[in-house]
């Protein structure tokens, strides 16, 4: 069926008109019917198209991509084509529906944009063909599976926040001389007392032999080991700000992970909730983030609880030696104490535990608002949240873990932070 | 940028036809649709032409009242019979040498036009009609015969009457069933016409009064061969419809009675009328429409089957969306608030504002977490200047009783938190 049928019929009105009966009627009708048969068995069958689906590169969330169909005639006749490369709405393409006429033997190549607006592997569903003749009464049609997968990567918004968090971090390195000496530090070299140095690090057994004022630099730690554990359970899948929570998480790995790895220590990421969904490692990695990215790409959270003995052994098998654990999780009372304190002590027996959860920016907002007393009531319960993640933060202190707590947008940095002061400190 | 490089997985198809079992499937709706309509439309016509057949005299009748056999009788006796509910074909057939016609029934919706019809080409070959218990509207068809009104009220005729008259196939027919209506001449002593099967038995009597004067010919049998003149035929009045059907004619001499009567021509036209055949009804509106537009307004209705076909048509089927698990977080937080609501648990939610803003303020204040509630009203009093029982009052002693003075208790406790730098 199409229009120019429509068109067809709507002039079979005029010899209805001009000799109104039945049976001129019946006949106009037979031989519209007729042209329709005979225009359908004319039509080339929409599977004679070849077709193959090339997916573009992979990107980040919100950056454009693409995908490249190929349309290949082999068969001696000419088909005249209407394409429909169909892909699920999230991948977010913009026009999908095109026109093509191709010779025998030819082929053409439709690209179609895309702009993502989710992260993770996004599968293009199915092409559509129809099929007409030179009369195009009839269009023949059939779908088909083409399979094509687009990879998009989380979109790493916090790595701007990167630059400001390496300088901070350069400003512990040793060519600045207000560095603090201390734990953590390591010698790094000798050079010339400029005004401004600290006079406590002149070296004075060079200074003798140069016959000039000389001073140590220093320098922090290297070669350290951090381990980010993010958590993928239930709680990571809980609605916070535009996103989920495992957002955040993986906003938060990643720029610990670009710091990190920049500051020269070996970053593990492990996500796990009742079994563990993927690894990666910094060692050996030119690119860890964006090794670090594919990785997370088509991880999502699943409605499973977090298997913390599983994780902790994990952990405990990624590094050997001391290390900073990293647990990005959420502070929910429940999980906290029957699943993660209890694992802590084997953590803490050879590493350093922080613990990082995002807080949900509703809360704060519901707990403000006090005007009537339904808003009393709620801003009660939000508040008694906040409480109890304080209380449990508090708990953790106890037992030697450090905890950050920020909204979803702060969290990266926040962690970022904490990871810089333990540097500082030398307490890696 | 690393993040462009191509790890693509690249799909083909190949042309290779769809296998034959998926196509099946596929096409498994329509195959079982049309099955559907096939079977509705079978079983509706099968339905319809048995409906069809349920009037009563009707010659394709195969029911009690049905004329079925009597029509097959007489074909299998070697009569053309020429069965019809279409007048034109009637009035048709009714015009051939050699020819009765019977009228089984409904012989009164005819109009007056239809009659005069039949009575023109009858009288024109002098062919004969049979009607089966016409009633009144045998005066249409006939000025010499008509239903006997002159019969006794009181009469109780018996249930079997004998012939009684000198009619050869009455009289080989002998004894039939006694019916409701007895027919005579309307005048007496015409001539060329014979009675038979007359009323018997207690009380039957000829009175006065009525249009058919006492001592003309009478009986449920009237065979009339015409007075000769222009214009007339010869005319038989089967009394009693009873004789006729299928669950009658085998009983007493009824065979032998209506088949012989029917039988005596070697063509036979039955015509069944139906009602609706000649009703004219008043001219409607429609009427004044010209045909052409008519016949362009209707052949809309194909246009817009194409045209719906045509939107109807979807291009390949909707793309599925794979959505993640999202949880609704801060829904548990409003659920818990109509809890607490609807439990009325006012002490419970100021005390839990009161601890939360009394959290923010020591640490606003500077106070350790070893500072007490004292320590913290003492740090409000002096850094807002208000007085120390109120302070007290709001954020330690204060029993919220009704909804508004917890409103109250919330509202100046937000505000002191306010006032505290």
């Amino acid at each position: 069926m199409t229009t120019r049928l429509l068109l067809l019929t709507l002039l079979g009105i005029i010899p209805v008109m001009l000799m109104p009966g039945f049976t001129s009627a019946l006949i106009v009708a037979g031989i519209i019917v007729l042209l329709a048969l005979v225009d359908f068995f004319l039509t080339p069958p929409p599977r004679l198209a070849s077709l193959q689906r090339t997916p573009g590169p992979m990107v980040r969330l919100g950056d454009p991509t693409h995908s490249t169909l190929t349309v290949v005639n082999d068969s001696p006749r000419r088909l005249r084509l209407a394409v429909r490369d169909a892909w699920s709405p999230s991948a977010g393409a913009k026009s999908t529906r095109s026109r093509l006429d191709l010779a025998p033997e030819e082929n053409t190549q439709v690209v179609t944009q895309l702009l993502p607006v989710r992260r993770g592997a996004l599968h293009g569903d199915k092409v559509t063909i129809r099929s007409r003749s030179v009369v195009g009464l009839i269009a023949r049609q059939k779908s088909f599976d083409v399979p094509a997968i687009v990879r998009v990567l989380p979109p790493f918004i916090s790595r701007r926040e990167l630059p400001s968090k390496t300088q901070k971090l350069r400003e512990l390195d040793g060519r600045s001389a207000v560095m603090i000496r201390g734990m953590g530090t390591e010698f790094d070299s000798l050079r010339d007392y400029v005004d401004g140095d600290d006079v406590r690090s002149i070296d004075w057994r060079a200074s003798a032999r140069a016959q000039d004022l000389v001073v140590k630099t220093w320098r922090p730690e290297r070669d350290r080991r951090v381990v980010i554990v993010v958590d993928s359970s239930r709680l990571a899948a809980r609605r916070c700000g535009d996103g989920t929570v495992f957002d955040a998480a993986l906003e938060s790995a990643l720029l610990l992970t670009a710091l990190a790895s920049g500051a020269g220590d070996r970053v593990d990421v492990v996500v796990a909730d009742a079994r563990i969904r993927a690894i990666a490692s910094s060692h050996r990695s030119k690119d860890p983030v964006h090794d670090l990215s594919v990785a997370l790409t088509t991880v999502h959270p699943e409605l499973y609880d977090a298997d913390w003995e599983q994780i902790s052994s994990t952990v405990l098998a990624t590094s050997r030696q001391h290390a900073l654990v990293v647990l990005v999780t959420a502070l929910d009372e429940g999980s906290v104490s029957d699943e993660i304190l209890p694992v802590l002590p084997t953590l803490l027996a050879r590493h350093r535990v922080v613990l990082a959860s995002v807080e949900d920016p509703g809360l704060r907002e519901l707990a403000a608002r006090r005007d009537g007393t339904d808003e009393i009531f709620t801003a009660a319960a939000a508040e008694s949240e906040l409480l109890t993640s304080k209380s449990l933060q508090t708990r953790l202190r106890g037992a030697g873990v450090q905890s950050v707590e920020a909204g979803p947008d702060d969290l990266p940095g926040a962690l970022a932070d904490l990871y810089i002061n333990l540097k500082a400190t030398g307490k890696l | 940028m690393s993040a462009f490089i191509d790890v693509a997985t690249r799909g083909t198809r190949s042309s290779a036809a769809v296998p034959v079992t998926a196509r099946l499937r596929s096409a498994g709706v329509w195959i079982v649709a049309a099955v559907a309509i096939l079977i509705t439309v079978i079983a509706t016509m099968l339905m319809t032409s048995d409906r069809g057949t349920d009037a009563p005299l009707h010659y394709d009748s195969t029911s009690r009242d049905g004329t079925k056999a009597m029509v097959e009788t007489l074909r299998d006796q070697g009569v053309d019979v020429t069965t019809t509910e279409d007048f034109d074909t009637a009035h048709k057939a009714a015009g051939q040498p050699d020819t009765s016609l019977l009228i089984p029934t409904q012989a009164e919706t005819l109009s007056q036009g239809d009659i005069d019809g039949f009575r023109s080409e009858l009288a024109a070959e002098d062919n004969r009609l049979v009607l089966i218990d016409p009633g009144y509207a045998v005066q249409e068809f006939t000025d010499r015969i008509t239903v006997n009104d002159s019969l006794s009220p009181l009469a109780s005729p018996d249930k079997i009457s004998q012939p009684d008259c000198a009619v050869p196939s009455a009289e080989a027919a002998g004894p039939v069933e006694t019916g409701d209506y007895e027919y005579a001449e309307a005048r007496k002593g015409t001539e060329g016409l014979r009675a038979c099967y007359p009323f018997a038995g207690p009380g039957v009597s000829q009175i006065d009064g009525g249009a058919v004067t006492p001592g003309s010919a009478h009986g449920q049998l009237i065979v009339d061969q015409g007075g000769g003149g222009k214009g007339d035929f010869p005319v038989t009045v089967l009394g009693n419809s009873t004789w006729a059907t299928n669950a009658g004619i085998d009983e007493e001499g009824h065979a032998s009675l209506v088949l012989s009567e029917l039988s005596q021509t070697d063509h036979l036209v039955v015509y069944y009328p139906t009602e609706s055949a000649d009703s004219e009804s008043a001219p409607s509106t429609l009427d004044y429409v010209p045909s052409w537009f008519i016949a362009g307004a209707v052949w809309l209705v194909p246009c817009i089957i194409v045209l719906l076909l045509i939107i109807g048509r979807r291009f390949g089927p909707l793309a599925v969306e794979r959505l993640p698990v999202i949880v609704p977080a801060v829904e548990t937080v409003h659920g818990r608030a109509a809890l607490a609501a609807r439990s009325h648990d006012r002490t419970g939610a100021l005390h839990t504002l009161r601890t939360g803003a009394l959290l923010r303020i020591a640490k606003r204040l500077a106070l350790g977490p070893e500072a007490g509630l004292t320590d913290i009203i003492v740090g409000i009093s002096n850094s807002t200047g208000r007085d120390p029982a109120q302070i007290e009052s709001v954020f330690s002693s204060a029993v919220p009783h009704t909804d508004s003075d917890l409103a109250n208790i919330v509202h100046l406790l937000t505000l002191i938190e306010s006032e505290v730098s």
